[in-house]
């Protein structure tokens, strides 16, 4: 029988879990090479490209573009030109992922990429599993049938997806049962990271009842007010006399869900129902958002929750700077030096000086890296981008500012690969 | 196995913990029935329902005894036996009866471990009836495992199947710790409560919830009666997309609190179903339980869904309406996914 | 029933230990350092002794508020009840239960109660037990002519002589239930001739006499190990404090509280024995100094033992949960 293969969505940097397909470079019937480009890929913040890790003929083009997919799912099928379409149908009816994450936590993957570092913290070049470490999750997948062990339900599910044999792991529960944090507990203590799903905050502050309201106790001027700005009363808190849903209820209500400020609503005091319907409809619009929006959104919350913040202002004489940079534009030819190159430079400098500036805290040990990996923020139409200025203390003010160039170019057109805006150490905005 | 009702698997407990063990006895209201009547005068009943009916004849009725209908009294009794080395199986017909032998239930047995550094042991089992749905009105229809479930020292089962029944009985007679036994009248012959029951003792562990369902989108937790108007309900969701984790406690002191939580964590949702209270209650035990300790896995509100702050009614209308049904539970599990009931009925 | 001069001795020891143990808290009582409710045994005595002199360890008696001294008659160690009541750790209940809860279930004692009446139903359930299980021990309700008022008592009572159990119902009526006297609050004649209505032998007898108290229910308790089903003694008795430490007793005469020694049964009890010749009063003296000086050591014990660690706040909740 002939060899079919699959064309599957690779995986990009430390933290891609999916992507989109944006366009297929290739048609059923091509032949393709090993390191072919076959397709175009979004993922949160790049388009790259899919090449093919087989070679043979392009037999069936299965995603479509513009679908999103997980990793590791499949993209085409790769066969001899003389496969029957049946057996190439058997095999996409009978496609099964290879589960990644797995692989990686347990460390029994020779794959370097791996799940355990979170975000764009963890550079790439630090592998986190030490490998006694990664024995030591590989034995936890060791032992016999754990069928009988008592564990509750989703400890079982846990130990399931990461490959984990219960008699290994201590219960912690009642009646010596096993809970899923006894299950984390373990695969934490033997190097491994469990990945908890985030949840979007968003979800909540505007989630609405649609249950039914009429039951609610109400004062009658909020009860007007709730049908006029449409909110239900079961998103009301009832701080009013009696238990009854009040005025300044409805309008804490409808600010937090709305987005209004509570004061607006005596802006309309005066009009008709229809007016008011009709202004309170066109007060918002709902723009869905890209997954670079979702990725931004995600990464500033974190970084706004987790990192304690804190401001340093300093007001700084530019003049000798500028003087210099008119000069040097001036006697050097192809050379055109921007502030910001300046600033790039400047701070690859102060962070050489300062190595103790130049860190990532983890919750657990400081990180100090050996060079000054620069973020520079650049603006996009849809968003923004942080490209790596590598080992920026090495690099000429010329050097920097090219470099700064190609980078920007590529980011604005998203062809940035995931190395080159993943695991910078420190960043610059003039954005 | 043999499938069996509620009503034979807890006949077929009590059974077996009588043969087992010459300490267990049983007293109560009419549990044998006929004692000083002129016609039959033993077994004449077994019990308003029928699940002692020819203990009298097999053990005697010095091990099933009939009292007169004085609840505080014979469970002050009951008490005092289990205090001395006993292991009595004290029914009380309704749970709404316990108005009349409180005291007990709340100052005496729960708290002499405890008043008494340890050292006394009270291995008293309360069998009592739980539920509306019959038009048994205001004092016969409460279900009262909240207040239970709040007392330090009593532990609490609510069993909804046959077979968590025989093996969760079985269980609290052989409990140190003094145990209510809450059956929902509405079990007893309910065909979705019968279950294959092995014919041989066997227990089921306090304090671990039974998954009915399991499923990614919302968490429901439910017991008793209401297990099965959840999994009614659950049904209907799954037509429209939704699955549902839906989780029996069995017991709601101790309670499984690991396995809600983790439900939760996963799913992200919560309804918790309660036939008790509307304030107060079980219902809104296991709300603050998950808002304490998995808010942050919360994607929306966690909804409750329990009966209005109101007697149960007698008339049937008005009973109905009462009862949480599925209908409102569907409807609260739509709400939390974000979804407008109204718009998905019509699509 | 002759009592020889060694069992004299004891329950005359026993009687003193309590008045000693109620007269040490009451004095403490005022320095704040004992915690909670008091409910005094004081002029009581007879009656705890008297009855619990025909008792073993197997059988039970369950008490009251008012229940020191029903748990020292009955075996109760006046050392770890010291402590219970300084609500120390080494306490006969590990501090768990303070006065109103000692309990020793080991001593056959089903405890002090907080709440009045419930020892009767408690009480008939130890005596269920016995007759299950085909003994000869029996179990004594100690109760007040407040619960007699009980329903919790009116139960009991009934299904005592419907099952005949083996239960004495000992009401000690010193005539008053907390600031309330019998007079008012008791609708029949007597509580013995009420007692006698649920279909049980019932005396009414002098519970200031030890000599009376141990004879009665010496009778009593023959008539229970027989299997004759319960038996009802209501014994006067007197109360010399208040319902509770502090109760400044408004409700009672100065000449009632002033002629309250003319029936003490200590001295009742001293009289009797040194006039019949069984004891001297050089012998009664000595178990006087012996007590009081044993209770010196029991305070200070408990005043400087340890208390119970908070880490140890949820023992005991349940056996396992």
């Amino acid at each position: 029988m002939s060899i079919i293969e699959a064309i599957t969505v690779p995986k990009w940097g430390l933290t891609m879990t999916e992507g989109t397909l944006t366009e297929w470079l290739v048609e059923e019937g091509d032949t393709v090479a090993v390191g072919d480009v076959v397709a175009d890929m979004e993922t949160s913040k790049i388009v790259n490209q899919v090449e093919s890790s087989v070679a043979g003929v392009v037999r069936r083009l299965v995603a479509q573009p513009g679908e999103t997919m997980d990793i590791a799912q499949l993209l085409a099928v790769v066969a001899a030109e003389d496969t029957p379409d049946a057996v190439i149908d058997a095999y996409i009816a009978d496609f099964e992922p290879e589960e990644v994450a797995r692989a990686d936590l347990l460390g029994d993957s020779s794959d370097e990429e791996t799940d355990i570092a979170t975000a764009d913290s963890a550079a790439a070049e630090i592998d986190t599993i030490p490998a006694p470490e990664a024995q030591a999750l590989g034995a936890l997948s060791e032992g016999g049938d754990d069928s009988d062990v008592h564990a509750s339900r989703y400890a079982r599910k846990l130990a399931g997806e990461y490959n984990v044999n219960l008699n290994n792991v201590s219960p912690s529960g009642r009646n010596s049962r096993i809970s899923k944090a006894d299950v984390i507990s373990a695969i934490e203590s033997a190097g491994g990271h469990v990945t908890k799903p985030a949840v979007n905050r968003d979800e909540l502050s505007t989630h609405r009842s649609n249950l039914d309201d009429s039951h609610i106790k109400v004062t009658s001027v909020a009860a007007r007010l709730a049908k006029k700005l449409g909110i239900n009363l079961n998103d009301c808190r009832a701080s009013g006399n009696r238990g009854r849903v009040c005025k300044a209820d409805v309008e804490a209500a409808n600010a937090l869900l709305n987005g209004q400020a509570s004061g607006r609503t005596k802006a309309l005091g005066s009009n008709t129902t229809s007016e008011i319907s009709a202004q309170v409809d066109a007060v918002f619009d709902d723009v869905p958002m890209t997954g670079m929006r979702k990725t931004i959104a995600a990464r500033l919350q974190e970084s706004k929750r987790e990192a304690p913040h804190f401001r340093l202002s300093i007001d700084c004489c530019l003049d000798q700077l500028l003087a210099l940079r008119a000069q040097i534009n001036a006697e050097e030819p192809g050379v055109k030096l921007s502030v910001n190159d300046f600033v790039i430079k400047a701070t690859a400098m102060a962070l050489s000086k300062s190595p103790d500036v130049n860190v990532q805290f983890d919750g657990e040990t400081i990180r100090r890296f050996k060079h000054a990996d620069v973020s520079v923020a650049v603006a996009l139409e849809n968003g923004l981008i942080t490209p790596i200025l590598k080992r920026a203390e090495t690099l000429s003010l010329a050097q920097v500012s090219n470099e700064m160039r190609s980078l920007a170019t590529r980011a604005k057109a998203g062809t940035l690969k995931p190395e080159e805006f993943i695991g910078g150490t420190f960043s610059v905005s003039n954005l | 196995m043999a499938e069996k009702s509620f009503r034979q698997a807890i006949s077929e407990g009590l059974r077996a913990e009588m043969q087992r063990d010459d300490r267990v006895f049983l007293i109560g209201t009419d549990i044998s029935g006929g004692a000083g009547c002129p016609g039959q005068d033993v077994d004449a009943a077994g019990g308003v329902l029928g699940i002692t009916k020819g203990f009298a004849s097999d053990f005697g009725v010095d091990r099933v005894i009939d009292t007169p209908i004085a609840e505080m009294g014979y469970m002050g009794i009951a008490a005092g036996a289990a205090a001395t080395g006993m292991r009595p199986v004290a029914e009380l017909m309704f749970n709404d009866f316990v108005g009349s032998c409180f005291d007990v239930l709340l100052n005496q047995v729960p708290k002499f471990h405890y008043m008494f550094g340890g050292k006394a042991v009270t291995p008293l089992t309360v069998r009592t009836m739980i539920g509306a749905g019959a038009s048994a009105a205001a004092q016969h229809s409460q279900s009262l495992h909240h207040i239970f479930t709040s007392i330090p020292g009593l532990k609490v089962v609510v069993p909804s199947n046959a077979y968590d029944a025989k093996g969760l009985l079985i269980q609290a007679i052989q409990d140190d710790d003094p145990v209510m036994f809450m059956e929902h009248k509405a079990l007893y012959d309910l065909p979705s409560a019968a279950a294959e029951v092995p014919d041989e003792a066997y227990t089921i562990p306090f304090g671990e919830a039974n998954f009915l369902q399991e499923g990614d989108d919302v968490t429901i937790i439910a017991m008793g009666l209401m297990a099965h108007v959840a999994m009614g309900a659950a049904v209907e969701l799954a037509k429209q997309g939704i699955t549902c984790d839906v989780i029996d406690p069995r017991t709601t002191s101790p309670l499984d609190e690991e396995s809600i939580l983790e439900s939760v964590e996963s799913t992200g949702r919560l309804v918790v179903v309660d036939e008790g209270a509307a304030r107060c209650g079980f219902a809104h035990d296991v709300a603050a339980l998950v808002a304490q300790h998995a808010f942050a896995s919360l994607k929306s509100p966690i909804k409750l869904v329990t009966p209005p702050h109101c007697p149960t009614p007698f008339s049937s209308p008005l009973e109905q309406a009462w009862l949480p049904g599925g209908e409102q539970i569907v409807a609260a599990a739509l709400d939390v996914m974000g979804i407008d009931a109204a718009a998905s009925a019509v699509a | 029933m002759a009592i020889t001069k060694e069992q004299a001795l004891n329950y005359y020891r026993k009687m003193r230990q309590i008045r000693e143990f109620e007269e040490t808290i009451h004095r403490q009582n005022t320095t704040g350092e004992i915690p909670g409710f008091l409910h005094l045994y004081c002029g009581e005595e007879a009656n705890a002794v008297g009855v619990c002199a025909h008792l073993s360890d197997e059988d039970y008696i369950a008490s009251n508020h008012r229940g020191h001294g029903h748990c020292l008659a009955k075996g109760s160690d006046p050392r770890l009840m010291m402590m219970e009541l300084y609500g120390r750790e080494e306490g006969l209940c590990r501090g768990r239960g303070g006065s109103m809860h000692i309990a020793e279930l080991d001593k056959g004692s089903l405890g002090a109660n907080g709440i009045v009446g419930a020892g009767g139903p408690l009480a008939a359930g130890a005596a269920l037990t016995q007759k299950l299980k085909g003994s000869k021990n029996i179990a004594v309700c100690f109760h007040g002519d407040g619960a007699t008022n009980e329903g919790y008592m009116f139960e009991a009572m009934n299904m005592a002589v419907m099952w005949k159990l083996p239960i004495i119902f000992y009401c000690e009526n010193n005539g008053y239930g907390e600031f309330t006297g019998i007079e008012y609050a008791l609708g029949a004649d007597s509580i013995a001739e009420r007692a006698a209505a649920f279909g049980m032998p019932a005396k009414k007898i002098n519970g200031n006499d030890f000599f009376e108290v141990y004879r009665e229910v010496g009778e009593a308790v023959e008539h229970c190990r027989a299997g004759q089903g319960p038996y009802y003694i209501e014994a006067e008795a007197i109360r010399y404090y208040g319902h509770y430490e502090g109760d400044s007793q408004l409700y009672r005469t100065k000449e009632e509280l002033k002629n309250l020694e003319d029936n003490d049964c200590l001295l009742g009890f001293r009289k009797k024995v040194t006039s019949d010749g069984l004891l001297t009063d050089a012998e009664l003296d000595a178990v006087d100094t012996d007590v009081i000086e044993a209770f010196k050591v029991y305070l200070d014990e408990a005043r400087s033992a340890a208390w119970p660690a908070t880490e140890t706040l949820c023992d005991h909740v349940y056996i396992n949960y």
